[in-house]
């Protein structure tokens, strides 16, 4: 007796849940209660399908959505874009952190929320977020991009597995290495670039050069403030695949780990992690030599971190080659609402006219071609690096031998494993090179058990 | 005597030391964080200095240059809102537990009693796909009604109401002839207010600081909330953490306001609701 | 037929007005049931039919039965890790906030202290903190290199060489563990402050008159009479404790990196990775394992609910004892 009115009323109260958000639901049609997770899904797809006028825009305008990191800048290229080319386009700029990007794709599509017309990836991500199913072709109809406009080696960082150009760069990422000019002369006997290139020609001589600058200087001295620097550089110089047909490859990780450790172990790297205030104020200190330095180095993190540090930094290329580091890129949903009005804006910016633009306006360094064949253009010049041409070094000199690794769907987790292995190897000096290599090992494995073979 | 008279005085200001020394503890981050919102970004990443600053204006203006007043806006409507509803819904339950004693009370009362020990994260990635079934995704929705029911408010409100507003009370106000709604918020809410301020200051903390849920729902700058706004906080080329703790520093005046004005207030609830088995 | 016991000696004439009243009831506690059914019990049960499933949030669920608790119970060793870490932080923080709670409340109820009022809105005013706030400054004063505490104990030649507190599992813990007691003890001081002023005086002013002093006094009455207290905060505490996320997430974020580093997933060596934090990141950090993040979260509550029995358990069978005394 009793049970049976507890029941019922229990039933009433569901009754009324289900009710209620029937009628919160948008049409009913889809129905409160999904009875599995598949009918789920074809919701996500219905409401992506159905054009929902929730930012209709002004007037005729249409607004295109974009998320980004940006904001400030974003703003004055748009301009100068409706001012170029008369488009009648509003932008809606959502910030985005750079390191919440990814979370915030995958929570807005598993939520089945509207996608932005614009998503930018970092390239940590990039090939996790490629994989996804998600994204327009930008090489087909009818957007037909000229993979010609870019630099060759950024092809690859744009295409997903299956082959398809499925991102347009935005910045240029290669990068060379930067020096404190006044400690280079001290300790490597010269500040001149040429000089110092060519007494660097493999990272064994600059690990000798290391040790005897840590000697000279009582261990005061570091050749790189962190261990990330190392292997930033040293993976970016390393195209080998990590992940190959489904499994798991250790080559390129030994290498660049092998050098981390004897570097590490030789004292020439400072213990400073990339992710410490002290790796940032590091920048102004006299202690640290070389940074790696990509075309957004000087605006983004040694003008903010050194300020008085004017004619005090050079840029030389790193022993065995310049590598590519870091750069955006935009893609496209297949079910944003404003596909075409997106790619105009993103490919313009990697039009000739665009990339001359953003330089003028933003200062930015963009990934059409045409305008670095103009020595002109390709010189640059920056207060922070005296009056060394920067831009000889990183747009001519380093895309002569900058190899690239494909992305890989395993792009975040292994992002991820190196952030781990590389602080417990900065912390602790008892882990030796083959438990740093069983540790990303395992590592990888755990992450994503479908490599183990 | 006045040896001990002394001994007293001796320990009463060690005591008083001690008690100086943790109350700085507390509120020494409180003193960085004030301090560090008047510095350049890089300076702050030099380490922690003691001295202010010549930047306050600098961050303020960051932070007003990324539209916080629109955070602030949303974050005092979820809060303010949420803990309404909260307190609302609480008052009527914990009064029917208290007051009634109906069939299934008490299976009911332990259900709220279990409530309690289920993280309501537990459930996050489903609660996404439902808020956007019924198309909640991108309003503040998400953030004012769930969190309105929660079993430690019925709880305590059920605790205190029972121990603070005599039965008697409701049936001597039944026979002037009041109806159950017109004792609940005519008799019995004035006499709980202490509960309802205490209660309310908790709920409002919990969800001004809230992070989890916004940061999956509000996928649009306009509904951001202030903890959301701070962490999308960025000057045009860098990372600015000194207007991050700005903002921080912002965001927590609100709480300490608050809390200043209803200390006594709050302080008193909880004395009067704890636990009393 | 529902029946209001305490009201049925009313004479007849009462009853009609009664049925009318029994309605009321029901109807006050309707919205939280529907509130809490609606938004907390159905994601709570569709996540378990996600657990069942391998999906990555949009394309096909595939049905895999068990094995996302087979995964994460015996092939991934990071969730009984996280469980691990979450037990570790419990067993240091429960017994630091509930001690310190209770000797700071009782010393702001001397009648020894002066400005009572003051340090007790001082110590509570940490749990007022937006917990971003609390991990950005944890982050500056323990960095490694440049981190205030280890600059400041450089300088007065405490130390030799810089302590890598975020760095050293063992450490970082420490850290975390210093990160909730700064929070909570306010909190739990608040709680047995109420307590305490529930004591009568004459209680206190009686074992003054047997001379007793100041520990037997805390000992012999004031713990005594706040086992209900201690109790109920001992089981919420444990509740809680699994539920931390916030604080140990925002240590080992980067905020305070310049280059937009990404954060340290569960501190070095995953010495920090919380249970729910495990849940996150499988479901949405680096991985999109909706149906494992879900097993996670079934996985972690049946933790909770043995853990919180068994300190009941225990409770009783030591309030057992201590009433035989």
């Amino acid at each position: 007796m009793k049970y049976k009115k507890m029941k019922r009323l229990l039933s009433l109260a569901i009754m009324s849940v289900l009710t209620l958000s029937l009628l919160a639901g948008c049409g009913g049609d889809s129905g409160a209660k999904p009875e599995t997770t598949e009918g789920n899904t074809e919701e996500v797809q219905e409401a992506q399908d159905s054009t929902d006028a929730s930012d209709g825009g002004t007037g005729d305008a249409e607004t295109i959505t974009m998320w980004g990191w940006n904001a400030g800048d974003i703003e004055k290229i748009f301009a100068a874009y409706k001012e170029k080319t008369g488009a009648n386009v509003e932008l809606d700029y959502v910030t985005v952190q750079q390191e919440e990007s990814f979370q915030k794709l995958q929570t807005t599509i598993s939520a089945g929320l509207d996608l932005p017309d614009i998503v930018p990836s970092e390239v940590g991500q990039r090939g996790t977020m490629l994989s996804l199913d998600i994204w327009e072709d930008l090489s087909k109809d009818p957007y037909n991009f000229d993979t010609n406009w870019i630099f060759p080696y950024q092809i690859p960082l744009c295409s997903n597995e299956r082959g398809e150009l499925v991102a347009l760069p935005w910045d240029v990422s290669s990068a060379a290495l930067a020096y404190k000019r006044p400690l280079a002369l001290e300790y490597l006997g010269t500040e001149d670039p040429d000089e110092l290139s060519a007494m660097f020609p493999d990272w064994e001589t600059f690990m000798e050069k290391g040790i005897e600058v840590k000697e000279a200087s009582g261990g005061k001295i570091f050749m790189f403030a962190s261990l990330t620097n190392v292997k930033q550089i040293m993976d970016g110089q390393n195209p080998q695949p990590i992940v190959k047909d489904g499994t798991l490859d250790m080559t390129s990780i030994r290498e660049t780990l092998g050098w981390m450790i004897k570097f590490r172990d030789a004292g020439i790297v400072d213990n400073i992690l990339e992710t410490s205030t002290a790796y940032s104020a590091s920048y102004a200190d006299d202690l640290h030599i070389f940074y790696p330095c990509a075309g957004w180095s000087p605006t983004y993190v040694i003008q903010p971190n050194d300020p008085e540090g004017q004619g005090k930094w050079g840029l030389t290329v790193p022993p065995e080659g310049c590598f590519s580091w870091g750069g955006s890129a935009f893609m496209i949903p297949r079910d944003a609402k404003h596909k075409k009005a997106a790619y105009d804006f993103v490919s313009w910016l990697d039009s000739e006219e665009g990339t001359r633009s953003q330089r003028d306006v933003v200062g930015y360094n963009i990934s059409n071609v045409e305008p670095y064949k103009d020595a002109e253009f390709a010189a640059l010049y920056d207060d922070w690096f005296g009056d060394q041409n920067i831009g000889e070094m990183l747009f001519q000199t380093a895309m002569e031998n900058i190899e690239v690794r494909p992305v890989s769907t395993y792009d975040a987790t292994i992002t991820e494993v190196w952030a781990m292995v590389t602080e417990a190897v900065n912390s602790d000096k008892s882990i030796d090179f083959e438990s740093a290599c069983n540790m990303f090992e395992e590592e990888m494995y755990t992450l994503a058990p479908e490599l183990r073979k | 005597m006045g040896v001990k008279m002394t001994k007293k005085k001796l320990s009463k200001i060690i005591l008083f030391l001690i008690m100086a020394l943790i109350a700085l503890i507390c509120l020494l981050p409180f003193y960085f964080m004030l301090i560090m919102s008047t510095q350049y970004t890089e300076d702050i990443y030099k380490g922690i200095t003691f001295l202010p600053g010549r930047y306050l204006l600098d961050n303020l203006k960051t932070v007003m240059n990324a539209h916080f007043e629109v955070y602030y806006k949303n974050s005092l409507i979820v809060a303010a809102s949420a803990t309404a509803l909260s307190l609302l819904v609480s008052t009527l339950c914990g009064f029917s537990f208290a007051m009634y004693d109906f069939k299934g009370s008490k299976f009911l009362f332990a259900f709220v009693l279990v409530t309690m020990m289920i993280p309501t994260q537990l459930g996050l990635v489903a609660f996404v796909v439902e808020m956007k079934t019924i198309g909640w995704m991108n309003t503040l929705l998400p953030l004012i009604v769930p969190p309105a029911a929660t079993g430690f408010g019925v709880y305590w409100m059920k605790n205190f109401i029972g121990s603070n507003f005599p039965k008697e009370l409701m049936d001597s106000a039944r026979i002037d002839g009041a109806s159950e709604p017109g004792i609940l918020f005519s008799i019995a809410v004035p006499c709980i207010k202490p509960a309802i301020a205490s209660l309310g200051l908790m709920n409002f903390v919990t969800n001004w600081n809230s992070f989890l849920v916004p940061l999956i729902v509000l996928n649009k700058s306009e509904t951001y909330t202030v903890p959301i706004g701070i962490i999308n906080l960025n000057s045009a080329y860098r990372n600015d953490l000194a207007a991050k703790i700005t903002a921080l520093s912002i965001g927590i005046i609100p709480l300490l306001i608050l809390f200043l004005l209803t200390a006594k207030t709050f302080i008193s609830g909880i004395t009067m609701g704890a636990v009393k088995e | 037929m529902p029946r209001i016991r305490s009201e049925t000696k009313g004479g007849k004439g009462l009853k009609r007005k009664l049925k009318g009243r029994l309605i009321w009831p029901y109807l006050f506690i309707l919205p939280f049931f529907i509130i809490y059914i609606a938004f907390n019990c159905y994601p709570l049960i569709y996540t378990f039919i996600i657990s069942l499933n391998d999906w990555d949030g949009f394309s096909q669920p595939v049905s895999v039965g068990l094995a996302n608790y087979k995964n994460i119970f015996t092939e991934d060793p990071y969730f009984l890790k996280s469980i691990g870490n979450t037990l570790f932080f419990m067993a240091f923080d429960i017994p630091i906030v509930i001690i310190c709670g209770l000797i700071l409340a009782s010393v702001f109820n001397s009648r020894k202290l002066k400005g009572a009022g003051f340090f007790r809105t001082a110590v509570f005013l940490p749990y007022i903190t937006i917990p971003v706030a609390i991990g950005v400054l944890f982050c500056l004063l323990f960095d490694w290199n440049s981190g205030t505490v280890n600059l400041i104990l450089a300088k007065f030649g405490l130390i030799k060489e810089h302590i890598n507190f975020l760095g050293v599992p063992r450490l970082a813990r420490m850290i975390v563990i210093m990160m909730i007691c700064w929070k909570y003890i306010g909190y739990h001081m608040i709680f047995f402050n109420a307590g305490i002023s529930g004591i009568s005086m004459e209680l206190y002013e009686a074992a003054d008159v047997d001379g007793a002093s100041a520990l037997v006094k805390f000992t012999r009455i004031t713990i005594p009479l706040l086992k209900p207290i201690i109790e109920y905060l001992v089981i919420m505490n444990i509740i809680w404790g699994f539920q931390l996320f916030d604080e140990p997430k925002v240590l080992f974020s980067s905020w305070t990196s310049s280059s937009g580093g990404s954060g340290l997933m569960g501190g070095p060596l995953k010495s920090c990775l919380t249970a729910i934090w495990y849940i996150y990141d499988t479901s949405f950090g680096s991985q999109m394992r909706y149906g494992k993040g879900a097993a996670a979260a079934y996985g972690t509550f049946l933790f909770i609910l043995l853990f919180s029995m068994a300190a009941f358990i225990v409770m009783k069978i030591i309030g057992r004892k201590s009433g035989e005394d």
